[in-house]
């Protein structure tokens, strides 16, 4: 199923949870965030408390996933 | 990307391409990612096995010319982040070598014990008090004169 355009899905071999929480807590001011999981995945559904930052937001949002998950593996 | 040309998409805003991981490691992958997080948005995902799909989108407008040149640089830090990876397994033994004599080594303060020992054992043989005297010093001064 492909994913829908307010969803991020985090592939568990590459990104933590650790990193999807750190995100979520520095974003909860700017969406609304919510956080499920399947087998392989991390899925933030996100929804920008202002629209029309949707993609800024959600763009930025992986970014700090990926920059903690990165940090917290040692990968600098 | 192929063995011998590096190859990749174009969109309107990002570039995207897809990596062998017998190539590159995954940590280099990582490592090249990582000092891109603050120039472009990065975006990992398995692709499939042993392959990892990099998608890098700019944080403006972007020209195709200047995709490249990002794609072209996130390349280089990839094979920058190989060879570091490459050297620092190499020199793993010499270092942990070096560390290990750092911190635990004893043949330093050893060396310099049998040393002081044996200046101690000289000085002693010649002078028990072991006190400087001025007069040695003027003799010697006095014969060379």
């Amino acid at each position: 199923m492909a994913p829908l355009a307010d969803q991020i899905s985090f592939h568990r071999e590459l990104y933590s949870k650790a990193g999807v929480n750190a995100a979520v807590e520095a974003y909860e001011n700017l969406a609304t965030i919510q956080v499920a999981e399947d087998a392989e995945h991390w899925v933030a559904t996100i929804h920008a408390n202002d629209s029309e930052f949707q993609e800024q937001v959600m763009d930025y949002f992986a970014n700090h996933v990926l920059h903690v998950s990165l940090a917290d593996r040692g990968a600098m | 990307m192929s063995s011998e040309t590096f190859q990749y998409e174009l969109g309107e805003r990002h570039v995207a391409f897809t990596l062998d991981e017998s190539v590159y490691s995954r940590e280099a992958i990582f490592g090249a990612a990582y000092l891109f997080v603050d120039k472009c948005f990065l975006w990992l995902s398995v692709a499939g096995a042993s392959q990892l799909r990099v998608r890098l989108k700019t944080k403006g407008e972007a020209s195709p010319e200047a995709l490249e040149t990002l794609a072209g640089e996130f390349a280089n830090e990839l094979l920058n982040q190989s060879i570091r990876q490459q050297v620092s397994q190499d020199t793993r033994r010499i270092r942990e070598y070096y560390m290990g004599r750092a911190f635990y080594g004893d043949d330093t303060r050893a060396s310099i014990d049998a040393l002081l020992a044996e200046l101690d054992a000289e000085e002693l043989a010649e002078e028990p008090l072991e006190i400087a005297v001025p007069w040695e010093n003027s003799d010697q001064d006095g014969a060379v004169g």
